[in-house]
């Protein structure tokens, strides 16, 4: 060992550590590292290359089976009105002081909504919007009643057409022309205007 | 050493025309010349290998797994290890990681499966014999940092003095005689109270 002279480490141990260090390996090995050679190139090149493909196509089936199964199954199980309006209809609240809604009978406090059959988009993870109608109280009930004689089937898809009227819009059909008087812009008086107009 | 005498047993997986006296035809250059190349490191570095691995795991099996696992990996790079110093150098590094990662491995199950007693303090009065002074060096050996008693090791194996030591490691010589400066003194503080016994 080199070095020994100027170390301190008795010479016995540099004996003892190059006897332990002498050790000479078993006839067998240069074999068995040939066979270890050997049997790491055994695997078959289109099993090792292959492998990860087969596992990424396999993760990547298995995602998309997760994700498809659980959208048709709510298409499948989504209540369908027989050819209901295509709107989502959301009832409100009149205040109690409201002259006109006051003598009507209050709706119930869950609001009539449906939701129509999804498109494909929909099962796709895309969602439609679906337009909202503001309805009131009455609005409410009488479109309830609607559903219901309809899914009774008392009324069905061309009744219902033959009592649309004529007019969808009967507030601008009666509203007459409005007229705005112009507004005349004077100096303000010196000292100012009181709230009623008393200087 | 004949390579040819094992190819029967190389034989599975692919047909004899893949192979060279035994060795699939995965080197780079000539198969051949290749293998005449690793059959000589394997001749010429064998052992080093072998004793890199039982200077840190002290078992001879385990040693010339290790060793053969350092072989193997080689084999797969051999392309790029065909020049004999730098094969060596990177076959001691590779060995000698390999046994520290088996001997951390055997020292995790040994310690999930039985509790570790403490070895019971020598006394002065104890004569160690031949085996027990070799224990009491190992274990000093051991209790060293990484780099020094790989130093020392190394240092031990063959002879090899301080340049050959700086070129298995990849360091300058001056650092390796720093380093086996500092083992070798460490160690002599380790064993005094073994020197004064005996």
């Amino acid at each position: 060992m080199a070095d020994t002279d100027v170390l301190d480490l008795p010479d016995e141990f540099d004996r003892l550590l190059r006897q332990e260090l002498s050790v000479e390996p078993s006839p067998a090995f240069a074999v068995r590292v040939r066979e270890r050679v050997a049997e790491q190139h055994r695997t078959p090149w289109w099993r090792a290359r292959w492998i990860p493909a087969i596992a990424t196509a396999w993760t990547l089936a298995s995602i998309a089976i997760a994700v498809t199964v659980p959208a048709i199954a709510r298409w499948t199980s989504a209540p369908v009105p027989p050819g209901g309006p295509v709107v989502r209809v959301v009832s409100v609240q009149h205040p109690a002081s409201d002259p006109v809604m006051s003598p009507q009978p209050q709706p119930s406090a869950s609001p009539v909504s449906f939701t129509r059959r999804p498109a494909s988009a929909e099962v796709r993870g895309r969602p439609e919007v679906i337009p909202e109608v503001i309805v009131d109280g009455r609005q409410r009930a009488a479109l309830a009643t609607l559903f219901r004689m309809m899914e009774q089937g008392r009324v069905s898809g061309e009744s219902f057409g033959a009592t649309v009227p004529v007019s969808l819009e009967p507030i601008a059909d009666h509203m007459g022309n409005i007229t705005v008087l112009p507004v005349v812009v004077s100096a303000m008086p010196p000292g100012g205007v009181l709230h009623n107009n008393e200087r | 050493m004949n390579a040819g005498r094992v190819g029967g047993v190389l034989s599975s997986g692919t047909s004899m025309s893949d192979r060279v006296d035994g060795y699939p035809r995965i080197l780079s250059g000539a198969p051949e010349d290749a293998t005449s190349d690793f059959e000589a490191r394997l001749r010429d570095s064998g052992t080093l290998a072998f004793r890199v691995a039982y200077g840190v795991l002290r078992h001879r099996e385990d040693a010339e797994d290790v060793a053969q696992e350092a072989f193997a990996r080689a084999f797969r790079g051999f392309g790029q290890l065909r020049d004999r110093e730098r094969f060596r150098a990177w076959l001691v590094r590779t060995a000698w990681r390999l046994a520290l990662d088996r001997r951390r491995g055997d020292l995790r199950r040994v310690a999930r499966e039985v509790a570790v007693e403490p070895e019971p303090e020598a006394s002065t009065e104890q004569v160690a014999s031949a085996r027990e002074r070799a224990t009491h060096l190992w274990n000093a050996i051991d209790e060293l940092p990484e780099k020094l008693r790989v130093v020392i090791v190394l240092s031990g194996i063959e002879g090899h003095d301080t340049c050959e030591v700086g070129a298995l490691l990849g360091i300058p010589e001056g650092t390796v005689r720093s380093r086996l400066f500092t083992a070798r003194k460490a160690l002599a503080e380790k064993l005094q109270w073994l020197t004064q016994t005996s």
